[in-house]
């Protein structure tokens, strides 16, 4: 008789996903702060966007794996055992994170709105990034919703001395400018609030 | 006296009963022997062998069920600890006080041998005989579903002709509609606006026993599919007796009942949605002129726009989830961990938005646009029509859609007329009425174009 654990394997499943979903959310803060769908029947989902495009979202596996060998498992600890397990995760986590700018880059690209041949760590690269870029506001000029930007820490490293570098009439120039843009995009969202309406 | 043909009747249906048959119908013995039923057993652990407590006056009774003849054996291994648990465990209830005694029977359609008779009487006499336990065995119970049933016989030859056909059909297929609703207008006395609210009590309590016998064939057979029928055909000819015109039952006016259920709804979640939807139709029927109906699509409108917009932490739970979950969610006592955030779309707002336009309530709907345009609409749409019945289709594919930003009012009404007839399942179109039990089970699958097929169906139904 082949000895089971049907009990046991399912707390131990339970347990398992609860501590990938931990892992997941600490490794990414991207993944931490996206919203989850579950698709609960069937794989296939299509869906507009509010420009009226139809489009269908192709899922994709994300697949982390780890190994025990049989002669290793009497001697595994239980934290080299969840040390697998994590490092299994932060890999499925990192292909997500690479998959979702892939996928966000082709958007962009799409509508034309990659910035290409620029110095990332360029101050006036920000403004034009922020030109680009659609925002929201919580109601007035003062309260925008202010992007997230995603960079290595190289780059930020990089982009922060260059903007401490600025003298103090780059940065008065700096700052006009992020006002007349930040100005511009209060003026948009306003536009585009108000053609949110019923009419006959 | 009852014809002695049709007591014999009801005697097969009783032996060939078990607990579970018989359970419902003796709480309506109870019931119109004054007592108010607060309990009913799911059968579970923590029944403590109370299947049944009930109330009256001021007195607590708690009962046990048994289907068939208790024999020695059955009685040692199987009945016994039952009836300690029944008798020493006080009755746990929120309309009870705590160690309020109660009085303990033990319930069979069968008989005692003689050997488990004289145990317990002799218990009664010695051990038990501060809270003796009271037995009730077939021939008692017969005579009380007998007496319950002979005031509202049917009457003419032609009537009772129907209740024997019936109980004696073979279960097998459908039960015959036109008879059977016949039985259950003769048992209510529908037409007969003389009777007393008393008697009227009386004759919900014969008809549900003439239901359990009529049904009792199919049930034996598991043809569910009948016995839901004949169920809900019961529960409608009960509802068009308690809407009646008779003085006694009109005193609940349609306003009064709209108010009762516009108030302390609760949307545990979207699931909910085709709950409020069936209280609009079924309002919007009672009170055609009268446009405070539309609560039962601005209220859940409302909620889903605050609980599922974008700026919300945390939105209603999906169509996918059912109440004990949100029980759960609510109580901290869910089991698992929800990996879903269920804000930024919505599986409702859609036929939400349909209804009010094809009624005209424009100005809510204005007046909530900015946060409608900003929230998609989501539905499963099933690539083979079955799949609308499975629990989770095979095939086909979920779709989302955006509103337009700026939207004609003319647009969205016309757009809300449309249907699309040959996507709709042909049973929904043969039996519309079973629609509403659709919404209600299947809230996943509840599509734009079947609440709007659905609402045609209701338009044409009550049409002048």
């Amino acid at each position: 008789m082949i000895t089971d654990f049907p009990k046991i394997k399912v707390v131990l499943d339970e347990q398992l996903t609860k501590f990938s979903r931990q892992v997941l959310r600490e490794s990414s803060p991207l993944l931490r702060g996206m919203k989850v769908h579950l698709q609960h029947e069937d794989e296939e989902h299509r869906f507009n966007t509010l420009d009226g495009a139809e489009k269908e979202l192709p899922y994709q596996d994300q697949v982390g794996e780890f190994t025990f060998l049989r002669d290793e498992l009497p001697t595994l600890s239980i934290p080299e055992i969840f040390k697998r397990c994590a490092d299994a995760v932060r890999e499925m986590a990192s292909q997500t994170e690479r998959e979702t700018f892939r996928t966000i880059g082709e958007a962009v690209d799409e509508v034309g709105n990659t910035l290409k041949n620029i110095d990332p760590c360029d101050p006036q690269s920000f403004l034009a990034a922020l030109d680009k870029i659609q925002m929201d506001f919580e109601g007035s000029r003062q309260q925008p919703v202010m992007p997230t930007l995603f960079a290595n820490e190289e780059t930020i490293k990089e982009f922060r001395r260059r903007f401490e570098m600025l003298t103090p009439e780059q940065r008065y120039d700096f700052e006009q400018r992020r006002e007349a843009i930040m100005d511009r995009k209060y003026a948009e969202y306003l536009s585009r609030e108000g053609d949110r309406k019923l009419v006959d | 006296m009852l014809n002695t043909f049709l007591a014999k009747a009801i005697e097969s249906w009783l032996t060939k009963s078990n607990e579970l048959s018989y359970t419902l119908p003796f709480c309506e013995v109870l019931t119109a022997q004054g007592f108010s039923i607060i309990h009913l057993s799911k059968q579970n652990a923590f029944e403590q062998g109370k299947d049944v407590i009930a109330l009256r006056a001021d007195e607590l009774h708690a009962y046990q069920l048994k289907g068939g003849n208790i024999t020695d054996d059955r009685w040692v291994r199987e009945v016994w600890p039952e009836i300690e648990k029944l008798r020493k465990l006080p009755v746990v209830h929120p309309s009870v006080a705590a160690g309020t005694p109660h009085k303990s029977y033990l319930v069979t359609n069968g008989v005692l041998e003689d050997t488990v008779r004289r145990m317990i009487t002799d218990l009664n006499n010695t051990q038990w005989a501060e809270a003796p336990l009271t037995v009730i065995v077939g021939g008692q119970l017969l005579r009380d579903f007998i007496d319950a049933s002979e005031a509202f016989v049917p009457q003419e030859v032609v009537d009772y002709q129907n209740l024997i056909d019936l109980i004696f059909s073979d279960g097998r297929g459908m039960l015959d509609e036109s008879k059977l609703t016949r039985l259950f207008e003769e048992t209510l006395r529908l037409r007969d606006g003389e009777l007393s609210k008393a008697a009227r009590r009386r004759s919900i309590t014969a008809t549900v026993l003439y239901a359990s016998y009529v049904l009792s064939s199919a049930a034996r057979e598991q043809n569910h599919i009948a016995v839901m029928h004949g169920v809900t055909y019961l529960t409608a000819h009960k509802l068009s007796q308690y809407l009646s015109s008779n003085v006694d039952w009109d005193s609940v006016q349609a306003a009064t009942l709209l108010r009762w259920n516009a108030t302390g709804q609760i949307l545990w979640g979207e699931g909910a949605v085709a709950a409020f939807l069936i209280r609009f139709w079924l309002f919007n029927l009672l009170m055609p002129a009268d446009t405070t109906v539309s609560v039962f699509l601005e209220g859940p409108l409302r909620d889903v726009l605050n609980a599922n917009g974008h700026r919300s932490e945390m939105g209603l739970l999906s169509p996918y989830y059912g109440i004990d979950v949100a029980a759960r969610l609510a109580s901290g006592t869910l089991d698992r961990e929800l990996s879903e955030t269920f804000t930024g779309r919505s599986y409702s707002i859609g036929f939400l938005l349909d209804l009010l336009a094809r009624y005209g309530y424009r100005k809510p709907l204005a007046q909530l646009w900015r946060d409608i345009s900003d929230l998609p609409h989501t539905e499963y749409h099933p690539a083979q029509r079955w799949e609308y019945f499975a629990r989770r289709g095979e095939s086909g594919a979920e779709v989302s859609r955006f509103p337009d930003q700026t939207q004609s009012w003319a647009k969205l009404v016309s757009d809300a007329e449309v249907v699309d007839l040959p996507t709709i399942p042909r049973l929904l179109r043969e039996t519309p009425a079973f629609m509403p039990y659709f919404a209600l089970c299947y809230p996943h699958h509840l599509s734009r174009n079947l609440v709007r097929y659905f609402d045609d169906t209701v338009r044409e139904t009550t049409a002048p």
